[in-house]
């Protein structure tokens, strides 16, 4: 039984980057040296002088690893999850989530058990998740997903990813890019003989 | 058959069988990459969709990658063993050769990496590098020719449940340029080698911090945030907007506090569609998103939206069609919704109480206007928001429709005034 390893806040989760240098390239890492034609530079030397950001999110989603519980047959990563709604009204939300594999397989899901109200300026903080206990080695990709409802039909939505990588144990928190490139999510979902 | 003619036929079949293949090889693979595409913003079944670009067929199930740059490739090797690009509908054909046996050749397979095949664009890691898809590893078969390749199929990635978000990026952002940017001679000439990465709130020696993204004309990069994914309108295609306006006419922009409206100071401010904002700022958001909806809908569109989401815009809060009218609110003549309103109606060509209607054969107008803006602090000049001597801002509702208005009556003889009157008298 693998022993699974108690170190969420400090160092793994929040230490991704670290941790993700350090691994073995995979098959995503050795081919990015590829030859791929050289770009030229870009134009300014001082970005960032006139970086313009979107429009502000109305729903904001943010994940806060809590504990790894350790069962008998292996340990669960908890998240709970808060829901902000920007603006004046109040927001009425439902979110669903899933857990899926590299390959895009299904591991484990759930959904809001009801509407629940968001009000201006006070987070949702009762919305709890937890990977299932028997991870096998790998990467995993946990995506949550909220929509909203306020007065006269304004549509507000949201949501977010957290890549995950169970190694030896432990939990590491990736960046979507870090994830990518050192997953199997390259590879094709299916092919079709006829072009 | 005498014997040197034996020798010389077994000589002949010797070099034109297998024993050639030792020393070169070539031939052709065709085949189709296409991605589940997840991409929100689309006309939703039972709305009227004329005119719409992008509808829910397209939605949620896979879709080609058009135009980009595709690679046959062997990791023994070590080096492409041929290029091509992708047509409009996903397909490519490349022609193969090696100077010898492939090594390890059943190892062969052909990748595409977001970059537009006209180096448009591209796409990368936060870490600046590809992302790439890859096909089947196969065996290259000499021989094959251009009209009878090797097929290789249609190779899907993603899925509903986990569409890949670097692809779906790109599946937007092709959609802009081929929709909206690649019909204006001036950003057809300017608008090149624009590096995306993507998806994080802050990208150290990129752009830094910016959690609703962000895009630098001057340093030609735009940065999407870790929420950006799969809603192409309000994010790469606005952000590859902000390029477009800075290409189309390079201009001085980090207008200090600009959204921090009514405030002249402040730092960290954002905006929305539906907020008083400077009009500096609420125009140029607005015209930046005007290149996104009008990469999804013609000008006959009857309900065309803007939304910030990963679905459908709602239809009746989101409109674009539904003038602000000149009844109008506080502040409403701020807002940029107001202003993606007063854009619209001077490109759409449905008759709702106003007489502009540019259509598709001026589109180009509505961007390359901004080249003949003229150098300078003044009214209606490129930086009209600064004071002359750039050290701070004296007009930060300059720069808005006010002057886009003056400028394009001055460069093609168009009055716009109808659309602003229909529109709150937008500043």
């Amino acid at each position: 039984m693998t022993k699974w390893v108690l170190v969420v806040c400090a160092s793994s989760v929040l230490g991704a980057g670290v941790a993700a240098a350090q691994r073995t390239p995979g098959a995503g890492e050795v081919a990015e040296s590829k030859p791929i034609p050289t770009h030229l530079p870009s134009e300014g030397a001082q970005p960032h002088t006139d970086c313009v950001g979107g429009e502000e999110d109305e729903l904001t989603v943010d994940f806060v690893p809590d504990a790894i519980s350790r069962k008998a047959q292996g340990s669960e990563l908890e998240y709970h999850v808060e829901i902000s709604s920007r603006g004046p009204e109040k927001t009425r939300v439902n979110y669903s989530w899933k857990l899926t594999n590299d390959l895009g397989a299904v591991l484990a899901s759930g959904k809001a058990p009801r509407v629940e109200a968001v009000p201006s300026g006070i987070p949702l903080t009762s919305v709890g998740m937890r990977t299932p206990s028997n991870l096998a080695d790998g990467f995993y990709r946990l995506t949550f997903t909220v929509a909203g409802l306020r007065a006269r039909g304004a549509q507000v939505d949201g949501g977010k990813d957290v890549w995950l990588e169970v190694a030896g144990g432990e939990f590491f928190e990736l960046t979507s890019s870090e994830w990518r490139q050192q997953s199997r999510a390259y590879q094709p979902t299916s092919t079709e003989v006829t072009p | 058959m005498n014997l040197a003619r034996i020798i010389g036929a077994l000589l002949a079949l010797f070099i034109l069988s297998g024993v050639s293949d030792a020393f070169a090889g070539s031939g052709v693979v065709r085949g189709r990459f296409r991605t589940w595409n997840k991409n929100g913003n689309y006309c939703p079944t039972g709305r009227d969709c004329t005119g719409s670009v992008y509808t829910q067929s397209q939605y949620d199930n896979n879709q080609p990658i058009r135009n980009v740059k595709v690679w046959v490739y062997n990791d023994t090797v070590g080096a492409p063993l041929g290029e091509g690009v992708t047509d409009d509908n996903g397909y490519y054909t490349i022609a193969w050769s090696y100077p010898g046996s492939i090594p390890n050749a059943s190892q062969t397979y052909v990748y595409w990496a977001a970059d537009h095949k006209e180096n448009r664009f591209f796409i990368h890691y936060s870490n600046g590098t590809y992302p790439w898809w890859a096909t089947a590893t196969f065996t290259p078969q000499n021989g094959t020719t251009a009209g009878s390749p090797q097929q290789l199929g249609t190779t899907n990635h993603g899925s509903s449940a986990a569409p890949d978000l670097f692809a779906n990026a790109y599946f937007g952002a092709e959609m802009e340029w081929r929709e909206a940017l690649n019909y204006v001679g001036v950003l057809q000439a300017n608008f090149y080698w624009l590096e995306i990465r993507g998806f994080e709130d802050t990208i150290d020696d990129f752009l830094g911090e910016c959690s609703t993204s962000c895009a630098s004309g001057s340093a030609n990069r735009v940065q999407l945030d870790d929420s950006a994914a799969l809603k192409p309108e309000a994010r790469v295609m606005h952000e590859m907007g902000h390029i477009a306006v800075y290409k189309a006419k390079a201009y001085t922009g980090g207008w200090p506090a600009i959204y921090c409206y009514p405030n002249t100071s402040g730092d960290g401010c954002g905006w929305s569609s539906t907020t008083a904002e400077w009009s500096a700022a609420s125009f140029n958001e607005a015209l930046a998103t005007f290149t996104a909806f009008t990469a999804l809908n013609y000008p006959d569109a009857p309900v065309p939206t803007y939304c910030n989401s990963t679905g459908a815009c709602n239809d009746t809060s989101h409109n674009l069609e539904t003038s602000s009218g000149s009844s109008c609110a506080t502040d409403d003549n701020r807002r940029p919704m107001t202003v993606m309103k007063y854009l619209w109606d001077v490109y759409d060509t449905i008759d709702d109480g106003e007489v502009n209607a540019e259509g598709p054969a001026a589109y180009w107008q509505m961007m390359a206007v901004l080249a003949s803006y003229g150098s300078g602090t003044s009214s209606n000049k490129v930086d009209e928001p600064w004071n002359s001597s750039y050290s701070a801002l004296d007009a930060r509702d300059g720069r808005a429709v006010s002057s886009y208005g003056w400028n394009y009556n001055n460069a093609f003889g168009t009055s716009l005034t109808d659309a602003r009157d229909n529109n709150c008298n937008a500043l």
